[in-house]
């Protein structure tokens, strides 16, 4: 680090990036011309400057500009900005609403001896919008499916897309409960790319190796990626819980890694 | 980039117009691209950040503010993307992930893709906040006080962290004998 003066560095660097003005162009001249060390700081910048400003732009990848095109929903999704019924103190700390669950669990399991969750329909063990079904408009490029959800205390709708080497899941719920969503699959094969959440971001969301979950609650769209590096068939294991107790089992899959069904 | 241009590529793309957003893709695919590129220094992942950038951007676009520049959110959602690829594969780069072997003696000149590597590889031993400054100033042009609403910083802390990172870059470089 230089011992020059604060103001003297900024001056320094303000013309570098063109945002000095005249006058204080001139005070630095100024101070420039008695102050040999400070003309050797503003040398090394400018060279620091010249070296970067040579380095040349990357080409993007021939096909990222279509890729996005065709990754493009049909439509533009309309949200809604609903106002959640949740105290902001219960949204800071997840652990409380873990607490409840756990008790609500224990309750239930008690007085069920055993049976954790109900027994599951076959129409709620069945894929959550059945085999994958490419979308029209993105022809080879992806797969879209989408399934509606519609039991009394959970609404809403699951998509899975496929997004350049990943898998993108979009969680379109509404409840005025608190939903734990929890996903499942080949942690050796897929990884999770990010997590975002509209309308806001509650701090909900975990994820271990094979296993991500995440609550929801009011109406909020909730999207997460997973990488595929490996390019691995799809096959993801998705529940849904009110309270502790299993509303709905479903399994999104693509049979190969560009997500057509075979 | 034109703002009103943006605005208005916005706001058609708001009512359904799939062709205004593709010409707000063309406008800044690229800058995108480079920028997440010189972020994370992977090609796949700067790719897959882009893609998710443009896919977030068109499913938002209802919460952008017309008050700021188009462009300062989508950097923003850019760098986000790019901090949460980083975090989920906790790889914060190190200097010893990217040390770059250089033998520039006078008998042997750097060549120009040489010399591009050894400064995206000193990039990558920066700090991730010094880095992206870097970025934004020198690799994207944006001014101090773009780069303030893209990081959401004030100008003060822009300057501070451009500067502490220029020190870092400079003491990096000189060491493998390009400045």
């Amino acid at each position: 680090m230089s011992d020059l003066p604060d103001q003297c560095v900024e001056l320094i660097h303000a013309e570098v990036d063109g945002a000095a003005t005249a006058r204080e162009l001139a005070a630095l001249r100024e101070y420039l011309a008695s102050h040999p060390e400070a003309k050797k700081e503003r040398a090394e910048l400018a060279k620091l400057n010249d070296v970067l400003s040579r380095v040349e732009q990357v080409e993007t990848p021939g096909d990222l500009h279509t890729g996005i095109l065709a990754a493009l929903p049909a439509r533009r999704p309309i949200l809604e900005t609903v106002a959640r019924n949740s105290s902001p103190w219960r949204s800071r700390i997840p652990f409380v609403r873990y607490g409840y669950a756990l008790a609500a669990g224990l309750l239930l399991g008690a007085a069920l001896t055993g049976v954790a969750f109900r027994s599951l329909t076959p129409q709620e063990k069945s894929d959550v919008f059945g085999t994958l079904a490419a979308r029209q408009d993105a022809t080879s490029y992806g797969a879209l499916g989408q399934t509606n959800l519609d039991y009394p205390d959970l609404g809403g709708s699951v998509q899975l897309s496929r997004l350049g080497s990943n898998a993108m899941m979009v969680f379109d719920l509404h409840s005025q409960k608190v939903v734990e969503v929890e996903v499942r699959f080949d942690g050796s094969q897929l990884g999770v790319m990010s997590f975002d959440q509209q309308p806001g971001a509650i701090p909900s969301f975990e994820a271990k190796e094979g296993t991500i979950s995440f609550q929801s609650e009011g109406k909020q769209r909730t999207t997460v990626i997973l990488k595929n590096e490996k390019h691995a068939p799809l096959m993801l294991d998705v529940r849904f819980y009110i309270s502790g107790t299993l509303v709905h089992q479903g399994t999104l899959g693509a049979k190969d890694s560009a997500g057509r069904s075979k | 980039m034109d703002d009103n241009e943006d605005l208005k590529l916005v706001q058609e793309s708001r009512q359904g117009s799939r062709e205004s957003f593709e010409r707000l893709l063309v406008r800044y695919e690229k800058a995108i691209f480079n920028a997440a590129y010189r972020v994370l220094h992977d090609f796949e992942d700067a790719k897959d950040v882009t893609q998710n950038v443009f896919l977030k951007a068109f499913e938002n676009l209802d919460h952008f503010n017309g008050k700021h520049r188009f462009f300062s959110w989508i950097y923003r959602i850019a760098l986000n993307e790019s901090i949460n690829l980083c975090k989920s594969r906790r790889r914060f780069d190190t200097a010893e992930d990217h040390r770059i072997e250089v033998r520039n003696t006078p008998e042997r000149l750097l060549s120009r893709k040489e010399t591009d590597g050894v400064i995206q590889g000193a990039l990558m031993c920066l700090e991730f906040d010094y880095r992206v400054v870097i970025v934004l100033r020198h690799f994207n042009d944006c001014s101090y006080q773009e780069m303030g609403e893209i990081l959401e910083i004030s100008e003060k802390t822009v300057k501070s962290r451009l500067f502490t990172a220029r020190t870092l870059l400079r003491e990096i470089l000189s060491g493998k004998g390009i400045l």
